[in-house]
């Protein structure tokens, strides 16, 4: 899938797709810096699931491109290692899923060791992750709540390639362990956009407003984010609805001020994800909108996610699972109209 | 399978050449030695008896009988070299780097002056300070083998001299995590040495429960480094085996697993009924001490006698309870400062919900 898009960064400067984008923060980081370095399976010759590590050996040397056995959780614990000796590194897993194999080391190694112990542990962790593609619960699942409870850790889950491009790099230069999901759509639909010549960073913990409104406030990060703009556009021709659409980009720290000002001005709050509801980053997103919020509010922060069953293979149930443009528009006139 | 008396030291598996440093050692030096085996004994010691007033604070897993293994392991490498110990022996090894009493207690104590700040604790210590070079045991078992394997690792990419020795423990050493990182240092013949504390015991359960084959260090075999079985009550054993592989890995001819056997004198926690062994076994074993063995060593030379023993007994106790004295009067931590180590980068709003 991935093969095709694998047009190379110097052809075109002008549109990058989210490979192309992932790839190029991640060519220009280890020119940047040579304490910059890759490890993960398969990611030398096949460069990674996506492809994105492809090539990387060829430039940069087998010292800061390493491949390594199905080892998860001894290959990240190295990475904690790595990171306490001075390197920089960027570790793949083949989907975000397969960070239950290594939770331990992302707790009580990257968002434990500064605070106990005074360090610092630069690690960047890259997961695709995400439903859409039929690979079924083991491999598509959204668990960045797990993940975002944990003091120390950034969670970065961008939803553009542009984002894509400036997060990682921001995510690659933090000393604080970053984790960066990539939504596996993403990829797939070879998502663009206009890139700059130059390079440039988008900084940690920052939100963005996708699309500007008045009527509600969306709040969401990767995939959904998509479709909920896209649902915004339709809303805006058919009902002369204007949604403003709010993508965290970054959910861990959380950006509650561009969240809380678009509340202000839309005083109707929903969150849109592909996760599931109970005990979510959408619970803390309307928890933190309800508690700061709450005097602008006219309606409860109304929260759109997954069924509560792991996501399934079937297209249809599938299909059903996933969170899409047609279910926000659906909810959106119940609500407004 | 109670500790067998056989336990002899064996030459590596691959049957390199072994190499006897504790031959070299001056009678001062092992004078030296004894004192730091009695040291560490009497700073555990010290912490039961805290522990046991009630004044210390948390959770406690005396080293009582690994003390053998904490005194020699520093001394069979290089002071830059990097050394990881267990919950038994990390204690020592920190003290013996050069970290000084007070430290220690203010850790124990929960005080801003320890050596993590009161953020960490007892017997989990650990520094990654570059002039000590002793890394934090990781609480979650097996992990220890897999950070230090990051670092061996680091160290090879960086083509630095120094070699990283990860103590672990017999129970830990079943944990998949630890396999792992073996066959990745196998394969790619890191600087490290795998050394396990088999004390016979993991918490309640026995050595035979968690290893169907007698000897750990058997299992080298499927990782394609030797393994090497050690009397771990022996100080000048595990001196010379650590060294042997210390050296090898030096050499570039990657990893070894050591399997230093000793006992566990004292329950895994204070106040454990220690039902899974009878008192027979443990006072069996208690006469390979290795504070004892040492000492009837040292006096069968003719390095030590009844005044010698009683002068090193008495400074040790000295520096330890000049340290604790000094620690009881340092601040607690501010929880008003807490929050400041959570993220280097420190541009984050840090409020409620961030
Ligand atoms: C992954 C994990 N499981 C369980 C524990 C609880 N625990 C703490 S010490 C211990 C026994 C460890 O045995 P061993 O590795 O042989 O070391 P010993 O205490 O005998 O020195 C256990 C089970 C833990 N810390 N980590």
């Amino acid at each position: 899938m991935s093969q095709e898009h694998q047009t190379e960064v110097e052809r075109t400067m002008a549109e990058l797709n989210f490979f192309d984008a992932v790839k190029r923060a991640l060519r220009e980081e280890m020119a940047n810096d040579d304490r910059v370095m890759c490890i993960g399976e398969d990611i030398r010759s096949h460069g990674g699931p996506y492809g994105t590590t492809k090539g990387l050996m060829e430039l940069y040397g087998e010292k800061r491109v390493i491949d390594t056995p199905i080892i998860e959780s001894a290959f990240f614990d190295a990475a904690v290692g790595l990171s306490l000796m001075g390197w920089r590194p960027v570790v793949d897993l083949m989907a975000a899923d397969f960070i239950t194999l290594c939770v331990d080391q992302v707790i009580h190694g990257a968002s434990h060791y500064p605070f106990m112990f005074d360090v610092q542990i630069p690690l960047t962790i890259r997961g695709p992750i995400g439903g859409g593609l039929r690979f079924t619960a083991s491999q598509e699942k959204s668990l960045e709540a797990m993940i975002a409870n944990f003091p120390g850790l950034i969670i970065v889950y961008p939803s553009s390639a542009l984002d894509a491009y400036g997060l990682l790099k921001s995510a690659i230069r933090s000393n604080d362990p970053c984790i960066v999901f990539e939504h596996k759509l993403l990829y797939f639909y070879s998502v663009s956009d206009e890139f700059p010549e130059d390079e440039f960073t988008i900084p940690l913990g920052e939100a963005a407003v996708k699309r500007t409104g008045t009527d509600l406030t969306i709040v969401s990060w990767g995939w959904p984010v998509r479709e909920s703009v896209k649902a915004a556009e339709v809303l805006s021709e058919t009902e002369g609805i204007e949604v403003e659409v709010v993508d965290l980009r970054t959910l861990r720290p959380m950006d509650r001020a561009t969240i809380l000002e678009s509340v202000k001005k839309t005083n109707r709050a929903m969150v849109v994800t592909e996760a599931h509801r109970f005990g979510s980053m959408g619970a803390e997103v309307a928890a933190t909108i309800q508690e700061f919020g709450f005097d602008d509010l006219d309606a409860p922060v109304a929260r759109l996610g997954a069924p509560e069953y792991p996501i399934p293979f079937s297209a249809p149930i599938q299909d059903a699972y996933l969170m899409t443009a047609d279910k926000i528009l659906q909810t959106i006139k119940e609500l407004l109209v | 399978m109670a500790i067998s008396k056989e336990t002899k030291t064996r030459p590596a598996s691959d049957g390199a050449e072994f190499l006897r440093p504790s031959e070299q050692l001056t009678d001062d030096q092992l004078v030296d030695l004894y004192r730091d085996i009695h040291l560490i004994r009497r700073f555990s010691e010290r912490q039961v008896e805290e522990f046991e007033s009630g004044r210390m604070p948390g959770g406690l897993h005396p080293g009582h009988g690994h003390e053998a293994i904490s005194a020699a392991v520093p001394r069979a490498v290089r002071p830059s070299d990097y050394l990881n110990g267990t919950h038994r022996s990390q204690n020592g090894i920190l003290a013996l780097r050069g970290v000084s009493f007070r430290r220690l207690w203010a850790e124990v104590f929960g005080r801003e002056t320890g050596i993590n700040g009161g953020r960490r604790g007892v017997d989990l210590m650990g520094t990654f300070e570059d002039d000590i070079r002793v890394w934090a045991h990781n609480p979650v078992l097996g992990h220890n083998a897999g950070i230090a394997t990051g670092a061996a690792l680091a160290l090879q990419l960086d083509e630095r001299d120094e070699v990283i020795v990860c103590l672990i423990g017999d129970g830990a050493s079943v944990c998949g995590t630890v396999w792992e990182a073996c066959f990745f240092a196998g394969i790619r013949k890191l600087p490290i040495v795998y050394a396990v504390e088999n004390n016979m015991v993991a918490y309640t359960t026995r050595f035979e429960d968690m290893s169907p084959i007698e000897n750990i260090s058997d299992r080298a075999s499927a990782f394609g480094f030797p393994g090497q079985l050690v009397d771990g009550n022996d100080a000048l054993a595990v001196l010379d085996a650590v060294h042997t592989a210390a050296e090898r890995a030096r050499r570039g001819e990657g990893p070894t697993l050591l399997e230093l056997k000793t006992y566990r004198f004292v329950g895994h926690f204070i106040g454990d009924p220690q039902v899974y062994r009878t008192r027979e076994e443990v006072s069996e074993a208690r006469k390979s001490d290795p504070l004892h063995l040492f000492e009837a060593l040292l006096r069968d030379r003719g390095l030590l006698d009844d005044a010698a023993v009683t002068n090193i007994h008495h400074e040790n106790l000295e520096r330890i309870d000049a340290g604790l004295a000094e620690a009881m009067l340092d601040p607690f931590p501010n929880p008003a400062d807490a929050l400041s180590r959570t993220y280097r980068s420190g541009t984050y709003p840090m409020g409620y919900s961030s």
